[in-house]
């Protein structure tokens, strides 16, 4: 029988997750000064600056939610509610750190606008269906679940 | 245990990485125009240079330049121009929305309408220079409609007036009897815009102190270049005593007709002097 928890699983997740929600982009925002400093105005760049005040806590709430998705078995209500949640953190992740899909800021006398929140809604959209996944593999693997956990029980897979 | 219900797990798992992988091709094809050299675009050059004056506006000819060596067609492509002059807007202009495709690069001729009726009232740029404040930008959209962008720019242009200067020389003036009247002659000039084309009928009136006419006269100059002339007007006896007797300050008003009905009036005090006139 398949364990129902999986420390080790959670370790790996948590850092799968850690490298593009948190460890990337934090270097990418403490490398940047370096990089564009002299060419992005001191507004610009204290804005893009701040966005660590949003990827960090998001960032971190993924990896936790990531870790408590894959150290619970499929069958488990705790690992659909971490995994839904997880995508849902994701969701707000992308959502702040790309505010909403319109970017517009002035630059040396230019103001430049992009609009891209209609390509983020097909991210949104495959972040909904991971939600579902974790909600339909719930209801699939319950009763599997339920009868290897419990075989004597009769009830095991029935309505709860 | 056979588990059921993997088909649909299988079909949600298959559909998120479907929308995952869409989403990321997408946005690195649409990322790929930020490569130099993917992304041309030959900025529109707005100057005095290129006016022309066609059915009482100035068009200011440009033209905006775009390659497209991405992945995806730019469409709804579009250039605009606002202008204003001290505040009061005399252009506010969209060119037609096009397309360029991929590999392929584009000119677009605009001819941007600046109306300067506006601008009568105010007489900046009609007979003063002035700045002419533009934000040129350009808008479309790309990656089949899902991403819309946008630049603008705002500049400051100086303008040379449409009317340099419109002067009566009263200092010259000489009043003559011309009968039981008298005739008032005195040299004129006026300079217009080289880019004006055409006759213009000015009307220059002229009013004492008092707010009474002393006389007004019409003359047929060409545009586009500076004209000397000579103004006469028939004064009445009474008023030409008047003139030929006492110093006194005259109210000058000019008036001017260009192409396309743009009336523009410009008035001025002038001390007259019998005696150094």
């Amino acid at each position: 029988m398949e364990s129902r928890y999986h420390p080790g699983r959670a370790v790996v997740s948590a850092i799968a997750n850690a490298i593009p929600f948190v460890i990337l982009p934090i270097f990418a925002l403490r490398t940047l000064p370096n990089l564009l400093g002299p060419f992005l105005p001191p507004e610009v760049l204290s804005e893009v600056l701040s966005l660590e005040s949003i990827i960090l806590p998001l960032g971190i709430g993924v990896t936790i939610l990531a870790a408590l998705t894959a150290f619970f078995g499929k069958g488990l209500a705790g690992r659909a509610a971490f995994g839904t949640g997880r995508q849902l953190a994701k969701l707000a992740w992308v959502y702040f750190v790309f505010t909403g899909g319109l970017i517009s800021l002035s630059l040396l006398g230019v103001s430049l606008f992009l609009d891209f929140h209609l390509l983020l809604y097909i991210f949104y959209a495959a972040v909904l269906l991971g939600a579902l996944y974790f909600v339909v593999e719930y209801f699939v693997y319950r009763r599997a679940y339920r009868m290897a956990a419990y075989p004597t029980d009769h009830y095991a897979g029935g309505p709860t | 245990m056979q588990v059921k219900g993997r088909g649909a797990l299988l079909i949600v798992r298959i559909a998120g990485i479907g929308a995952l992988l869409a989403f990321m091709a997408l946005a690195l094809t649409t990322m790929a125009l930020v490569i130099p050299g993917n992304l041309e675009i030959l900025p529109p050059e707005l100057d005095a240079t290129s006016a022309r004056f066609q059915d009482g506006r100035v068009y200011l000819d440009t033209t905006l330049g775009v390659g497209n060596n991405g992945y995806h067609d730019i469409t709804d492509l579009s250039l605009f121009v606002q202008a204003s002059v001290a505040g009061i807007q005399v252009s506010d202009y969209r060119t037609p929305p096009v397309t360029v495709s991929v590999g392929q690069r584009t000119f677009i001729n605009v001819s941007v309408p600046m109306d300067l009726a506006p601008l009568a009232s105010s007489g900046a740029l009609i007979f003063l220079p002035a700045n002419v404040e533009f934000t040129v930008g350009v808008a479309g959209t790309t990656t089949r409609g899902f991403i819309s962008f946008g630049a603008s720019f705002t500049f400051q242009q100086p303008v040379d007036p449409l009317i340099p200067q419109a002067n009566l020389d009263l200092a010259n003036g000489t009043l003559a009897v011309n009968g039981t009247a008298f005739q008032w002659t005195m040299p004129y000039t006026v300079e217009t815009a080289s880019f004006l084309q055409g006759n213009t009928t000015i009307r220059i009136t002229i009013f004492n102190e008092t707010g009474v006419l002393v006389g007004n006269t019409t003359a047929v100059v060409p545009l586009g270049t500076l004209v000397n002339g000579n103004a006469t007007f028939q004064v009445t006896a009474a008023m030409g005593l008047d003139l030929a007797t006492r110093p006194q300050n005259l109210t000058v008003r000019l008036e001017l007709v260009l192409p396309g009905g743009l009336g523009v009036t410009d008035e001025t005090v002038v001390a007259w002097d019998p005696g150094g006139g």
